[in-house]
């Protein structure tokens, strides 16, 4: 089963907006503290449109903000990978 | 903690304080077989039931922010989760309720049929304590679905 990873930079952007405080970013985002808190904790998945609202708070591209791994996925390349190296030794 | 917790806890505190004064009641009415003397005796209850109804009341409407709103998405998703679980506690909770007579009075007792539906006055305070440990257990918990 593949085990998906949601990370984000919510924390970063953040403090490089200014020290934009939980309560701040959730009032400008339309949602409670508690959930950007666990945004931000990685316990909660966004919807795309509240993705979107809190990318465009901070003014970058939503993939700056949010980054998907697919741990099997990534598992899956770094055999191909390593198998790809051992035929071309 | 967001409105929604809040509402989940007084919910579950004045749920608790109401089966604590039914219980009161039955006694003293069905066991003791007279009410107890006195304002404070017959009244109590339901004054400390009513003051702690004001007093969450009072602090649900105070908010951490002047622009915080009332529910989000994430809520919403708790809230239907809650739902859920409320739901097949129905079916767990009424069939149990509904021995609880034989259980009490015994096998041979009659007891006058109008007091049948008042059953489920026992059954709701109970679903109604699920549906908001529900969602006080998910707001603690992980939830990585999003909007599965």
């Amino acid at each position: 089963m593949a085990t998906n990873e949601l990370k984000n930079q919510i924390r970063r952007f953040r403090f490089e907006n200014s020290e934009m405080t939980q309560q701040q970013l959730a009032d400008k985002t339309g949602v409670t503290r508690q959930t950007i808190l666990a945004i931000e904790q990685g316990k909660y998945a966004p919807s795309l449109p509240l993705a979107f609202r809190i990318a465009q708070t901070f003014g970058v591209p939503i993939e700056a903000v949010f980054q998907y791994e697919d741990e099997s996925a990534k598992n899956t390349r770094q055999t191909d990978g390593g198998q790809a190296s051992d035929k071309n030794s | 903690m967001n409105r929604t917790q809040k509402i989940a806890l007084l919910c579950i505190v004045i749920m608790l304080l109401s089966l604590a004064v039914l219980a009161y009641m039955v006694i003293q009415i069905a066991v003791l077989k007279k009410l107890p003397e006195g304002y404070v005796g017959r009244f109590g209850p339901l004054i400390i039931l009513f003051a702690a109804m004001f007093l969450f009341l009072v602090w649900i409407c105070k908010r951490q922010s002047p622009r915080e709103v009332n529910e989000d998405e994430r809520d919403k998703l708790i809230e239907n989760r809650a739902a859920m679980a409320a739901l097949v506690s129905v079916l767990i909770v009424l069939p149990a309720v509904s021995v609880m007579p034989r259980l009490i009075l015994g096998e041979d007792v009659c007891i006058p049929a109008w007091s049948l539906p008042l059953i489920n006055f026992v059954a709701l305070p109970i679903i109604m304590i699920v549906y908001s440990t529900a969602i006080l257990i998910q707001f603690g918990r992980r939830c990585k679905d999003g909007n599965k």
